[in-house]
C-alpha cells in the first residue's frame, strides 16, 4: 500500500521532475487572480459609484446604461466563453502573452461581481454620512471617497472575500486557451502517467490550502477594521 | 430689538417646495441677519426640516430663491460645495462619520477643504474639544460617546469650518432627556457669542431663553413670528395657541 | 501478425525496463505482466481466430442473440475532435474509428455506445473500467502500455507539422525555438516537448484550437496527426503541411490491462476485418488520398 503511493508519489511528480507543471502552474494562476482581483476592484469600483449615483441622483444616466449593459452581459455569459472571445475573437490576429489576456478576461468578469458587491455596500452605509459629509462642504466624490466608501468596503469585505476564492478557483479554466496554470499543469501530469488519483488530489489540495490562507487573510483584516471603530 | 436692520444674511424668497404634487413648503419669504438666533417651532410635518434643509440645499426648493452671501444657492448653477462650508449643519441623528477618531472627524474637512495643516488643524480641534469638555475624547471613536457627546463633538465639527451661520435640525430630538442638556449649554454659548444660528426644535426652554426670534410654521409656510415674549406671551394665531398648548 | 507480436512484447519489455531504471517496482510487474498477457493474447487470438471466424459465419444469428442476451453493451471512448478519424456530424460522432468499433461489435453481436471527451481522459476511462475500451487514433506507445493493453495496429499514421503557407519552417530541425501548439497528451504534444522544451509548447484542449492559433498567428507550428492535419489543412485558407513525418507510428484499441477476453475478441474480429477488407474500404472512405 504505502510502496504504491510511493511509486504513483515518485511517479507523477518526482519523474521527469514533472512537479514543475505544478509549481509553475502554480505561479500562473496566483499571478492571474491577483492582477484580475486589482483590476475587478478598479472597475467594480467605478461601476458601482456610477450605479450608486444614478440610483440616488438621476444623473449620469448615460453613463448608468453603458454600465448595466456591461452587468448584463458579462453576468449573463460564462466566463469560459468570455475568455475565448477574449483570445480568439478580440485579440483574434495578433500574438498576444496569453497572461495579460486572461487577466483582462478576468478582471473584466470579476468587476461585474464587484460592482454590485460595491453597490450594495454603499447602499448599506446610512444616508446621513453623505448628507454629513456634504453639509460640510466635501462635494459628492470626495464624501464617496473619503466618507461613504471607507465604510462600504469594510461592510462588504466578507462578500468581497468570497468574491475573490471565486476568482480564484475559476481561473482553472484558462487552461481553454492554453495557458499552463494549476489545473493545466495536472491534466499536463496526467496526460503523461495516465493516472488520476495524485494529479487531481494534489491539484485539489493547493486550491483548497490557497483558499483557506485567503480566508484567514480576509480575517485579520476585518478585525483590523472593526478594532478601528470601538 | 436686536434684530440687524442692514443686509440680510440668508434672504429666503417666496421658496416653495413640492414632492410631486404634495406641496411641502410654499411661498417662504423671510430674512435672516448676522447674529441672529432663529427657533422654528411646530407641528410635526409642517415642513420645518425641509424648509431648513433648503436652506443649505441637502433638499432642492421647487420654486423662490435663497441669497446667501449674495448668490442665488438655488441657481443649480451656483457651487452650493463652497458655499456649504460657511453653514454649518447638525443632524438629529449627529451623523458623525464612525470610522475616524474624534479628532479625524473634526479635522478632515479643514484640511481637505480649506487648506488648513493637519497640526493647526489638530490644534484648533483640540481647543474646541477643550470648550466643550470632551478633550480626553479626542481619540476615541464615535461608537463610544454616549449621544449627548456625540452631538456636542457634531456642533464642534461644524464649528471647525468657520461658519457663518449654523443650521440645527432638531439637535437634542434623539437623546435621552439627561444629555440633553449639556448639548443646549454648548448652544447657548455660541449664541452668546452671537453666532447667527436657524434651529429647528421643541425645546420651548431655550427657544423662550436664547432665541431672539421664533418662528412658528404650519402647512409649509411661517404662519406667525416674533420675539419670545410675544410670540409665547401673546399668541394670536389660533393653530399657535393649539400647539403652545399642547408642548407647554 | 507474428513480427507484430514480437514487436510489442519488445516495446513492453522496454517499457518495464524503463521503469525499473525509474526505481519504480510495482511498473516493473505491471511490465512483466504486460509482456506475457501481451503474447499469449496474441497467441491465443492468432490459433483462435479462424475458429471463431467459421463458427461466426456459419451461424451469425445464433451467436447475436447469445451477446444481447448477455447483455452485450461494448463501451467506447473517444475524443470527437479529430476528423476524420472521429468527429461530429450533426449529432453523432462518425469516422474511421467509430466504424470500425461498430463492425467490430457487429462482429461480435454487441450494441456499441460511444463516449466523447477529453483526449487525455480515455485512458484513464478504461481503466477505471468507465468505459470498455479506447479507439481515438491512439498511437501505440510504451508509455501508454504500462496502463492498457493494446490490440493488433489497424492503421498507420504519422506525426507531422502544419505551418502557414509563408512559414520559413521546413520541418523539426527549424522547431527548436519555435512556439508550437498541439493536441494535450497527444504523441504530439510529447514529441514538440521533446524538440522544443516545455516553455515553448502550448497544450490546448483540442486540435483545432491549435490549430486556429497558429491561423491567428498565435504560434508558429502545429504538429499532429497526418490524417488530421490534412483535413484541418483543406479547410483553412494559408495552411500547408510538411513533407517531413516525424514519427511512425501504428494506431490500435486500448482495453483494460489483463482485460484478455476483449482483447482477445477485438484482436479476432479485427483479424476477418482486415481480412474481408471491410478495414480498407473504411479507410478510402475518409481518407481517399491514401
Amino acid at each position: 500500500m504505502w510502496k504504491n503511493f510511493c511509486d504513483a508519489f515518485y511517479l507523477n511528480f518526482i519523474k521527469e521532475d514533472r512537479w514543475h507543471y505544478i509549481a509553475d502552474g502554480l505561479a500562473v494562476t496566483l499571478q492571474i487572480t491577483l492582477l484580475a482581483a486589482l483590476l475587478g476592484i478598479a472597475i467594480g469600483l467605478i461601476v458601482g459609484i456610477i450605479r450608486t449615483t444614478y440610483e440616488k441622483t438621476r444623473k449620469l444616466k448615460v453613463l448608468n446604461f453603458f454600465c448595466t449593459v456591461y452587468l448584463t452581459v458579462i453576468r449573463g455569459t460564462p466566463i469560459v466563453v468570455q475568455l475565448l472571445i477574449m483570445y480568439f475573437v478580440i485579440f483574434g490576429n495578433s500574438r498576444i502573452d496569453k497572461v495579460p489576456v486572461a487577466v483582462l478576461a478576468f478582471g473584466i468578469n470579476s468587476g461585474a461581481y464587484v460592482a454590485e458587491i460595491f453597490r450594495s455596500g454603499i447602499n448599506s452605509v446610512d444616508g446621513g454620512q453623505m448628507e454629513a459629509g456634504r453639509s460640510l462642504g466635501f462635494n459628492y466624490l470626495e464624501t464617496m471617497l473619503y466618507i461613504v466608501l471607507p465604510q462600504a468596503f469594510k461592510n462588504v469585505l466578507p462578500t468581497l472575500c468570497n468574491e475573490f476564492i471565486a476568482l480564484l478557483k475559476e481561473t482553472s479554466v484558462v487552461g481553454y486557451i492554453a495557458l499552463q496554470d494549476l489545473t493545466k499543469g495536472g491534466d499536463i501530469i496526467r496526460s503523461r502517467t495516465y493516472s488520476s488519483f495524485m494529479p487531481l488530489i494534489a491539484v485539489a489540495m493547493i486550491y483548497l490550502i490557497l483558499v483557506m490562507i485567503l480566508s484567514h487573510l480576509i480575517g485579520i483584516l476585518e478585525r483590523r477594521l472593526k478594532r478601528s471603530e470601538r | 430689538m436686536n434684530v440687524n436692520q442692514g443686509n440680510a444674511l440668508i434672504q429666503v424668497k417666496n421658496l416653495g417646495k413640492s414632492f410631486g404634487d404634495l406641496k411641502v413648503l410654499q411661498g417662504i419669504t423671510v430674512d435672516i441677519h448676522q447674529g441672529d438666533v432663529v427657533c422654528v417651532i411646530g407641528p410635526s410635518g409642517s415642513g420645518k426640516s425641509t424648509f431648513l434643509r433648503c436652506l443649505n440645499r441637502l433638499e432642492e426648493a421647487t420654486e423662490g430663491n435663497i441669497f446667501f452671501d449674495g448668490e442665488d444657492i438655488v441657481n443649480p448653477k451656483t457651487n452650493i460645495d463652497k458655499h456649504r462650508q460657511k453653514m454649518g449643519m447638525v443632524f438629529q441623528q449627529f451623523n458623525l462619520f464612525p470610522h475616524m477618531t474624534i479628532l479625524k472627524n473634526m479635522t478632515l474637512a479643514p484640511v481637505k477643504l480649506q487648506g488648513v495643516s493637519q497640526a493647526d488643524a489638530d490644534r484648533q480641534a483640540m481647543a474646541l474639544l477643550e470648550r466643550v469638555g470632551l478633550a480626553d475624547r479626542a481619540h476615541a471613536y464615535p461608537e463610544q460617546l454616549s449621544g449627548g457627546q456625540k452631538q456636542r463633538i457634531a456642533i464642534v465639527r461644524a464649528l471647525m469650518m468657520k461658519p457663518e451661520v449654523m443650521l440645527f435640525d432638531e439637535p437634542t430630538s434623539a437623546l435621552d432627556p439627561e444629555m440633553v442638556g449639556e448639548v443646549l449649554a454648548v448652544m447657548r454659548e455660541l449664541a452668546q457669542e452671537r453666532m447667527t444660528m436657524v434651529v429647528v426644535t421643541h425645546e420651548m426652554g431655550f427657544a423662550r431663553e436664547v432665541a431672539n426670534r421664533v418662528m412658528f410654521m404650519d402647512g409649509g409656510n411661517f404662519v406667525e413670528e416674533g420675539s419670545p415674549q410675544e410670540l409665547f406671551g401673546y399668541p394670536r394665531n389660533e393653530r399657535l395657541k393649539v400647539f403652545l398648548s399642547k408642548v407647554l | 501478425m507474428k513480427k507484430n507480436v514480437f514487436a510489442m512484447a519488445i516495446a513492453a519489455c522496454m517499457a518495464a525496463s524503463l521503469a525499473a531504471c525509474g526505481g519504480a517496482g510495482t511498473a516493473e510487474t505491471t511490465g512483466a505482466q504486460t509482456t506475457a498477457a501481451q503474447t499469449t493474447a496474441a497467441q491465443t487470438t492468432a490459433a483462435e481466430a479462424g475458429e471463431t471466424a467459421s463458427a461466426e459465419e456459419t451461424t451469425p444469428a445464433e451467436t447475436k442473440a447469445e451477446a444481447e442476451a448477455a447483455g452485450g453493451v461494448l463501451v467506447m471512448a473517444t475524443n470527437a475532435e479529430f476528423a476524420p478519424w472521429e468527429y461530429y456530424e450533426g449529432d453523432k460522432i462518425v469516422g474511421i474509428d467509430p466504424e470500425i468499433a461498430q463492425a467490430i461489435a457487429d462482429k461480435l453481436g454487441m450494441t456499441l455506445e460511444i463516449e466523447d471527451m477529453a483526449f487525455d481522459s480515455i485512458i484513464p476511462a478504461v481503466t477505471s473500467g468507465k468505459a470498455d475500451f479506447g479507439a481515438a487514433g491512439m498511437t501505440v506507445d510504451e508509455d501508454r502500455m504500462v496502463f492498457v493493453d493494446f490490440t493488433d495496429t489497424y492503421a498507420n499514421a504519422s506525426q507531422v507539422i502544419i505551418v502557414k503557407e509563408t512559414s520559413e519552417i521546413a520541418g523539426s530541425a527549424d522547431l527548436s525555438d519555435k512556439k508550437i501548439g498541439v493536441q494535450l497528451g497527444t504523441t504530439g504534444d510529447l514529441l514538440a516537448t521533446d524538440l522544443a522544451g516545455d516553455d515553448n509548447v502550448e497544450r490546448y484542449n483540442k486540435g483545432f484550437e491549435a490549430v486556429q492559433a497558429l491561423l491567428q498567428d498565435k504560434i508558429d507550428a502545429v504538429v499532429i496527426d497526418s490524417a488530421p492535419a490534412n483535413v484541418f489543412v483543406e479547410q483553412s485558407q494559408g495552411l500547408k503541411v510538411c513533407d517531413e513525418a516525424m514519427s511512425q507510428e501504428e494506431y490500435a484499441i486500448a482495453v483494460a490491462k489483463g482485460n484478455t477476453e476483449l482483447l482477445d475478441k477485438i484482436n479476432g474480429a479485427l483479424k476477418e476485418l482486415k481480412e474481408d477488407g471491410t478495414i480498407d474500404a473504411i479507410m478510402n472512405k475518409y481518407i481517399p488520398a491514401e
